[in-house]
């Protein structure tokens, strides 16, 4: 712990120097550098907006420079006046109409950007679609840029605006402090718990909806977000410069933008920072004498950059760097600094108050007569099922019985059924079908099949946000603990997770995976546990645990459903167990019953149609 | 009667350049954003044979080739290595794109360069007296999908492609060579593309930043369609058939901002495109 804490402090004063570096250097630099600075200062700032929607909710946004763009012109427009050919006759001098300029632009710019959010983000949509959407939106743009003269200035765009008597100096530490405050703003925010959503969504869209998150909302209001700072961004430019044209909504500039976050690191936020800045200052000094030469030059990096180093130079480099480190390390001798390298730093600490519910005999929920299939396919046909509060019920069947539908049915709403499920689950009583991430805030907690992790988050990391359950992490503070219940102390020993807490959870055994999907669906702390084959690929033994563990929740109100081919684990724990086959119910029972019926035995073995 | 063949005329152009983009979505899984930029480059080498003397249906077939050449090129280079990361290849197409325009200015600078201009009578339809040239891209564009539907629906070649469309390496196991059918469904794409840019030659402007205008409009009806000919052809009727007539009844400027409109609101109420039947 001592050591992550320092290494934070590290990096902020990292931070703090290479901004003290650049603010002797606006002293002793010339004129022609820190000018060229100022703008690399403010192209950074629109870098990380970039960063924050690429980057950590995944959303590319091929027409970023849109959102820049109406905040440099909020800023023209509203101090300018023009002719009705859109040519500028006068200048308002009151310093007021700047401020008015950047915030309605970061105002206006968060607002379309929710609408396109809005229309974009969609659980069954195409990845492709939001990166069209704003590329289309770019063209529509610069269309519709030529026909406002009278805002926009048409084609000649707006000019000679600005504050009055501020030197070129005093502007190149405005725009270091703005790109510093933006900076710290942005790391604290993806350091914190929301950051780790943020990851979430990118790494692993649907697992994070079945942890009660709102996938599309964070995405939306992630894009305003964005929109917003990249304006914020384009508001300064305008400001300093007194200049506004359609070139700033290009393609152009967009992919330019792409550029430097690409180059710098996606995911990284100081990446981004670099390569704008980097790139700009190169760019200057080349484009003066090879300006096509340079685009093209560009180009080829960011091809290169995508198909070679996909995370981005930084990150490669950091990397290289650490592989080398560990290297000199070990030739030393020095076989501690060999353990596996964790993320996160987050600790998982037991919290005793995690306290049981009561349990009841009501139903939880009550199946009638549902009838689901995929396109012309049939697979579940009138299934009538009563879960009870507190019991351990099991579902088997044959391969293709619709054991997996039946489970998909009762936590995604968003399947469109026939017949009825009713869900009694105390905030939430009624048969009304609503999307995973709402059942599952209700208290309805899902494995998969095959464990669905998240790349980039420790395990720790992964239980702190299934944990939330849907509730959102705050902003800014950092959780270096996560407390969980006594149950999923259980079950993180029980799996042999014990102590791996900063472990990434792609990186893990697959047994362990499994460990941490239970040890995940039960820190939310659900009303009703619904575990698909959670025993898949475990021996004997974890197996014998895991149904120990589950039929302790159970003992402690829980309500647990749960998919098993083996029997033999069946008849252990279950409390009653459903057998389904070709999409009904052919037996309902105790295990006793169950195993001793003549028409499962059949089923298995393929003699009842 | 004009404003008809309008509508009918844009619908086949959109057909046309949206063709080659719908083959590499729908096999590759690619969106090639590169797409405008091959069409860049099939107009320049008609622009090429049409500076040479030569006819102009021998500039589109040369347009065609060169289109081919250069998206081989691009796919051993590029693409072949981003087939399990679909998302890059929407950035890898994106900056190819800017690649080609950036080579095509530099090889031929900023001036509009013309391809000639082939049938240029008028035939009269019902009465009306309609541009022959425009006729003709319609009919071009019925054969190209009636062709694309029999190949698909009864040719091995189609059966091929359906299967590396489900599963790749089953397809692998059983002996199909998907690198190469991957290849060559990419090249033919891009041929397309190629084709495309040549034969709209005489209608736009030709300039580096050539089909830009088209850019947003047919990406979203390769969307659009989801993962069936009969959605893009819907798509394609749909956009095209917004275009024209909000242009004629409203304002042209906006047109395409009302393009992009109608597009994205059908996508969110069909996410996965417009298909007949459902999936």
């Amino acid at each position: 712990m001592a050591s992550r804490l320092t290494l934070r402090r590290g990096r902020f004063g990292t931070v703090g120097l290479v901004v003290a570096g650049f603010a002797v250097f606006g002293v002793v630099g010339t004129d022609y550098n820190t000018g060229l600075l100022t703008t690399a200062f403010v192209y950074a700032i629109a870098a990380v907006s970039l960063d924050l929607v690429w980057g950590y909710v995944g959303a590319p946004d091929l027409g970023h420079a849109l959102w820049f763009g109406i905040g440099a012109l909020s800023v023209g427009a509203m101090t300018t006046v023009t002719d009705k050919t859109g040519l500028v006759i006068d200048v308002h001098d009151s310093s007021w109409r700047y401020v008015v300029g950047i915030i309605l632009g970061m105002i206006v710019s968060a607002a379309l950007a929710g609408i396109v959010g809005r229309f974009s983000f969609s659980a069954r949509g195409s990845a492709f679609y939001i990166a069209v959407v704003t590329l289309a939106l770019t063209t529509v743009a610069t269309t519709l840029y030529s026909q406002f003269p009278k805002i926009t200035g048409g084609d000649n765009g707006l000019f000679g605006f600005g504050p009055a008597n501020v030197t070129p100096r005093t502007w190149y530490y405005v725009a270091l402090a703005a790109l510093t405050l933006v900076v710290i703003g942005a790391v604290v925010l993806v350091r914190s718990d929301l950051g780790l959503l943020l990851k979430a969504v990118r790494d692993n869209e649907t697992r994070t909806r079945y942890l009660g998150y709102d996938v599309e909302r964070i995405k939306t209001v992630t894009f305003m977000g964005g929109a917003a700072i990249a304006a914020f961004a384009g508001g300064l430019m305008a400001v300093i410069y007194g200049l506004v044209s359609s070139d700033l909504f290009s393609f152009v500039f967009a992919t330019q933008m792409l550029v430097w976050v690409a180059v710098g690191g996606r995911g990284t936020i100081i990446g981004p920072v670099i390569g704008a800045i980097v790139l700009q200052l190169v760019g200057a000094h080349l484009s003066a004498q090879f300006p096509t030469q340079w685009n093209l030059v560009e180009g080829v990096l960011f091809v290169l950059v995508v198909v070679f180093v996909p995370d981005g130079v930084l990150p490669f480099v950091t990397r290289q760097i650490g592989r080398l480190a560990t290297s000199l390390h070990t030739r030393r001798g020095d076989m501690a600094s060999r353990e596996p390298q964790g993320v996160g730093g987050r600790r998982i600490t037991p919290d005793p108050a995690g306290a049981p519910q009561r349990p009841t005999t009501s139903p939880v929920i009550a199946v009638s007569d549902l009838h689901f299939g995929y396109g012309s396919l049939q697979v579940l046909r009138g299934v009538d099922l009563q879960v009870n509060r507190g019991e351990l019920l099991c579902i088997v069947g044959p391969n293709g019985a619709g054991k997996s539908t039946l489970v998909s049915v009762l936590a995604d709403g968003n399947m469109r059924i026939d017949g009825e499920i009713r869900y009694e689950l105390g905030s939430h009583t009624s048969h009304r079908r609503r999307p995973p991430h709402r059942i599952a805030r209700y208290g309805v907690s899902r494995k998969f099949q095959s464990p669905q992790l998240f790349e980039s988050l420790s395990a720790a990391e992964t239980i702190l946000l299934a944990r939330l359950g849907g509730k959102l992490p705050s902003f800014w503070r950092r959780s270096e603990v996560v407390p969980v219940s006594p149950a999923v102390v259980d079950v993180l020993d029980a799996t042999g997770l014990h102590g791996r807490d900063n472990e990434r959870g792609t990186t893990l055994a697959h047994g362990l995976k499994q460990g941490l999907e239970i040890a995940a669906a039960v820190a939310s702390r659900p009303q009703v546990l619904l575990l698909d084959e959670p025993t898949a690929g475990l021996t004997l033994n974890e197996r014998a645990v895991i149904g120990k563990v589950l039929r302790r929740l159970v003992g402690n109100g829980m309500t647990v459903i749960l998919i098993e081919h083996d029997l033999d684990f069946v008849n252990q724990i279950a409390d009653r167990v459903v057998v389904l086959h070709g999409g009904r119910i052919i037996q309902d029972g105790t295990p006793d019953e169950v195993s001793s019926s003549q028409v499962v035995r059949e089923a298995y073995l393929g003699t009842v149609s | 009667m004009t404003l008809l063949l309008d509508v009918l005329t844009s619908i086949g152009i959109l057909t046309i350049v949206v063709l080659g983009l719908a083959i590499v979505l729908g096999v590759l899984d690619v969106i090639n954003l590169a797409h405008t930029g091959f069409m860049g480059i099939g107009v320049y080498a008609a622009v090429v044979a049409h500076e040479h003397g030569w006819p102009f249906w021998l500039g589109v077939v040369v347009a065609a080739i060169a289109a081919a050449v250069a998206g081989l090129v691009v796919e051993v280079l590029v693409i072949r290595r981003l087939y399990d990361r679909p998302l890059e290849t929407i950035l890898a197409t994106w900056g190819i794109s800017l690649i080609i325009v950036q080579l095509i200015t530099l090889a031929f600078g900023h001036n509009n360069r013309a391809v000639g201009q082939p049938l240029a009578t008028a035939t009269s339809v019902f009465g009306t007296p309609y541009s022959t040239y425009r006729l003709v891209l319609v009919i071009i564009a019925a054969v190209l999908v009636v062709g694309l539907a029999l190949l698909i629906r009864f040719t091995r070649v189609g059966l091929t492609v359906r299967m590396i469309q489900a599963n790749q390496d089953l397809a692998r196991g059983l002996g199909i060579r998907v690198s190469f059918l991957r290849a060559s469904t990419f090249v033919v794409g891009c041929a397309l593309a190629g084709f495309a840019g040549a034969l709209l030659g005489p209608t736009q402007a030709i300039n580096p930043n050539y089909a830009v205008s088209l850019v947003a409009t047919a990406f979203l009806a390769v969307l659009l369609a989801g993962r069936h000919l009969s959605g893009l052809v819907l798509g394609c009727v749909i956009l095209g058939a917004v275009q024209v007539l909000f242009a004629r009844w409203a304002n042209p400027v906006y047109s395409s901002a009302v393009v992009v409109g109608v597009a994205v609101v059908l996508l969110r109420i069909f996410p996965e495109g417009l298909t007949w039947r459902r999936a």
